[in-house]
Order: structure tokens, then sequence, then C-alpha cells
């Protein structure tokens, strides 16, 4: 079925158990794809601006209250909704780092957060994890030294990812920014993997930032996110306009520099705004996430010469798995080699892996029933069984 | 003279052609008797999506339980509700 020339209707999620890593916590709600429906064109939610003409003043549909609700419920002062985690990494990176300004995050950070340092022209500083992918204060601590030294100034800005999305892990984020606010380091916690997914309280965590990702966490469309900020630190990100035009002389009232001015104008925004009484709610509820997870890890666990990379037990949905002496000794004398696995994957009604894994591999169970939790267990057991694995 | 294309509370019966009036706050153009199609046509959308959603929960076998019957059930005879009052609003 098309819904375009060339474009095949996407029946993913409806037709198999998709465990793709990055996939799992924007799946929408019910709600989320209603609204999609009706707010599908360009500036839909624009209808009903009025001066001061800017997306968090919008009243109807609710953006201004939905701001204040995002900001509540991180515990943070104030938030904008922008298009995507990175482009909140983007904005405080732009706002705090200068050309030549050391800016630490981690061995573990996604690389969009480098991306955000190398625009502002700062130079990229990696706090190490340790042996079992986790990062301590005492390694930030050990780092923000290091980093003084080598460039005779203290790091402008601190990048730390509450859940990691290589391993899954999560970091001290609380202790990782004691130690950097004794050095006065603002610091931006990345809570793409957890804002939406599990609780998060910026202050509790000490975070001057926090970042989202909508289409990662939040249920909604993509490109969406949230930053959120402390009230000091929202006066420097969120400043507003003093450009003036030379020969109109025009001014542009409240428009925030970092943000572009208005950010998420249609579908993107309403989606996430129809997701998150949902989403609200679902944070209290991961303790049945992390059952579901159990329920597939111990199942992969049981074929032998399986391992967990991740932390173990498991503390979040995200699951980095070594099957090098399982699975891909399979793979080496398979007709299709690599392939069989993702490919018996599918024909179980299983997306998500990608096609060729056979080694080290990451799955979300994020999102799934618990029906759908033993039907995934059973179906890597009788991969495992029909190909001549021993099941422990 | 024309009608102003934001004039509100206009009375849609003193106008046969299409025309803008205020409902509950909002702006609405062109045909008021045309309203309840579109509505019934958002409902409609919405019932295919609720099912949608069943669709997702049952993935990959959709062996749907006692209760999951019930709410498929309950769905597709609103549906069957709303196509019909589709079917008569929009070809009388």
């Amino acid at each position: 079925m098309r819904c375009g020339a060339g474009i095949d209707a996407r029946m993913v999620d409806e037709l198999a158990i998709n465990i793709d890593p990055i996939q799992a916590g924007g799946r929408l709600t019910a709600d989320a794809m209603k609204a999609v429906i009706a707010y599908g064109d360009g500036y839909s939610v624009c209808d009903n601006c009025r001066k001061p003409n800017r997306l968090d003043y919008i009243t109807k549909p609710p953006v201004a209250q939905f701001h204040k609700d995002l900001a509540s419920w991180l515990n943070m002062d104030s938030a904008r909704v922008v298009p995507g985690a990175r482009r909140g990494f983007q904005a405080v990176a732009h706002t705090y780092v200068k050309p030549g300004n050391p800016v630490l995050l981690t061995s573990l950070s996604h690389y969009t957060e480098f991306l955000a340092i190398e625009e502002a022209g700062g130079v990229a500083c990696e706090i190490p994890a340790n042996g079992s992918h986790i990062v301590t204060a005492d390694a930030a601590a050990s780092k923000i030294e290091e980093t003084k030294k080598q460039f005779r100034q203290s790091p402008a800005l601190l990048f730390i990812d509450h859940v990691d999305y290589q391993y899954g892990n999560i970091h001290d984020v609380q202790a990782v920014a004691k130690v950097a606010h004794q050095y006065d380091i603002p610091v931006l916690c990345n809570g793409a993997y957890t804002v939406g997914i599990m609780p998060v309280d910026g202050k509790d965590l000490g975070a001057d930032f926090v970042v989202g990702s909508g289409h990662k966490s939040m249920a909604a469309p993509a490109p969406s996110g949230v930053l959120a900020a402390t009230a000091e630190r929202a006066k420097e990100v969120f400043r507003t306009t003093a450009i003036t035009g030379d020969v109109t002389g025009r001014k542009f009232g409240i428009k925030e520099p970092e943000m572009m001015g208005c950010t998420l104008m249609g579908v993107t925004l309403v989606g996430m705004m129809a997701s998150f009484p949902h989403v609200k709610e679902r944070v209290k509820h991961f303790d049945r996430e992390l059952a579901n997870t159990r329920i597939v890890v111990d199942a992969l666990l049981s074929i032998q010469g399986t391992n967990v990379l991740s932390e173990y037990p498991r503390k979040h949905t995200l699951t980095r798995i070594d099957t090098t002496a399982s699975f891909d000794t399979v793979a080496q004398s398979h007709k299709k080699r690599g392939f069989f696995f993702s490919g018996a994957l599918n024909e179980k009604g299983v997306f998500g892996i990608i096609p060729g894994a056979t080694r080290v591999w990451k799955f979300n169970t994020y999102g799934i029933s618990k029906v759908q939790a033993q039907y995934l267990a059973q179906v890597f057991a009788d991969i495992a069984r029909e190909n001549g694995l021993k099941i422990t | 003279m024309s009608p102003s294309p934001l004039s509100p509370n206009r009375s849609a019966s003193n106008e046969k052609k299409a025309v803008t009036y205020f409902i509950t706050g909002q702006y609405y153009y062109g045909d008021p008797l045309s309203k309840r199609a579109v509505d019934v046509f958002f409902a409609a959308m919405y019932t295919l999506t609720d099912l949608r959603v069943l669709l997702r929960e049952t993935a990959p076998l959709h062996e749907l339980d006692a209760e999951q019957k019930a709410q498929a059930q309950r769905l597709l005879e609103n549906l069957e509700r709303q196509v019909g009052s589709l079917k008569q609003e929009m070809l009388k």
C-alpha cells in the first residue's frame, strides 16, 4: 500500500514487535496519532497566534500552558520545545562556548554533543567511562583538573548523559554536577533516553539544563524535544533579540535568537502535547518496563555463550548484548551468514535489530506488553534451538 | 454587501451561500450544515486510530483476548455508524 508516489505505508509497528533501540520510546500514543491527523498542515498551531507572536505564548491550542507544565514536570524553571535534543545542545553550546574553550563530555556521549561543541568552536574533552561503562564523579574531577592545566581555563560547559545510548547505563549525574559546580561549570544533562521514560527531576540532579527528545522518548513525531533550564540560566540561553535593521529600523520583539524565533509550529508540537499526559503517567510505571526487559534478557542469557554488556541487573530498557559466542557461531557457517539472525527475527514478527548483526547489538523493550515480552523471549530461544545452540 | 470573511456571530440561517460563523470561540468556514460531516469524518478517523493501536498492542500474532475483542467489536460498530452518517451527510 502506498501513501504517496514511491512511499510505502509504514506498518512496522502494526505487523511486528519493534525493539529498535532508538524507536521504542518515540512510538506515538493514540492521542498523538489523532493530533497528527488534525494538525498535519504546516503552521497548524499558529491559527490563534496573537501578539507578542511567539510560540510559547499561544493559548489555543494550549501551547503556553504546555511549556509551563513541561518545566514544572522536569522540576526546572523554564522550558522551550526544540527540534530534537540536538538543537537543545546547540543552543546551550552556542550560548556558553567561545572558540578555543574546552568543553567536557564523556566517552559515551552522543555525536550531536560533539557537533554542538564543534559548531561553537570549542574543544571536546572526554571524561572516560570506567571498566563497567559508567561515568563517575571522580573521573569528572580528574578530567576537569587535567583540562584546566592544559587549557589554563575551566571548561565552559559539561555535558553528561543521564542514560547513554551505547549501553543504556545510568550515570551519576547528581555527583558529576556537584563536582562541576565546584568549578562553576554549567551542566547540561542529556535526558534523551530518560525524559519521558523514567522520572527526571532536574533540580535534584543538579543540572543547569535538562534536554529531552520528543521523538526518542516522549511519544512524539520527529524532530521534537525539550530544553529546560534553571531561572538563572534561562536568562542567558533564552535571551531575547536585540538586533535592529539598519535601513528599516525593524526590531523583532521577544524572539529568542538561540531558538531562531519559533521552533515547532505544527504536527511535532501537538503530537508532543497530545502524548504528554500519557507520558507523565507512564514514567511512574517504569518498573513494569524493567520487568519486561528482564523477561527478554533472561531468555537471552539462557542461550549459552550470550553476555549482557550493559550494567546488570538492568536499570534501563535499552540493552547492549554480546552474542559473539552464540548467534555469531551460527553465522559463520550459515548460508545467509550474519543475516540469518535478523531474517529469522523478521519471519517471527520481530523488527529492529540491525540486519547482519550477530556479535554486539542493542535492543529496547520499552513500550511492549508483558505478552509481547514473553513472545519475544520465546522467539530468541526458538531461534537458538533451531540453530543448534544450547539453552541452559 | 459581501460578508466580511472574519465577521463573527453571523446567523447561518440568513445566508444560503457559504459564510463564516463563530462557534465556541473559533471561526469555521463554509456551510454550517457540513460541520456534521467534518465532525463525523474526524470521529471515524479517530476510531480507526484506536483500532490501529489495538493492532500494535497485539502484534505480531494479533491474537486478541476477550477484553480486546470486546473493544474491537465496540470500535467497529462505532465506525460503521460513523461511516453511515458520513454517507448520509455527503451524499444527500
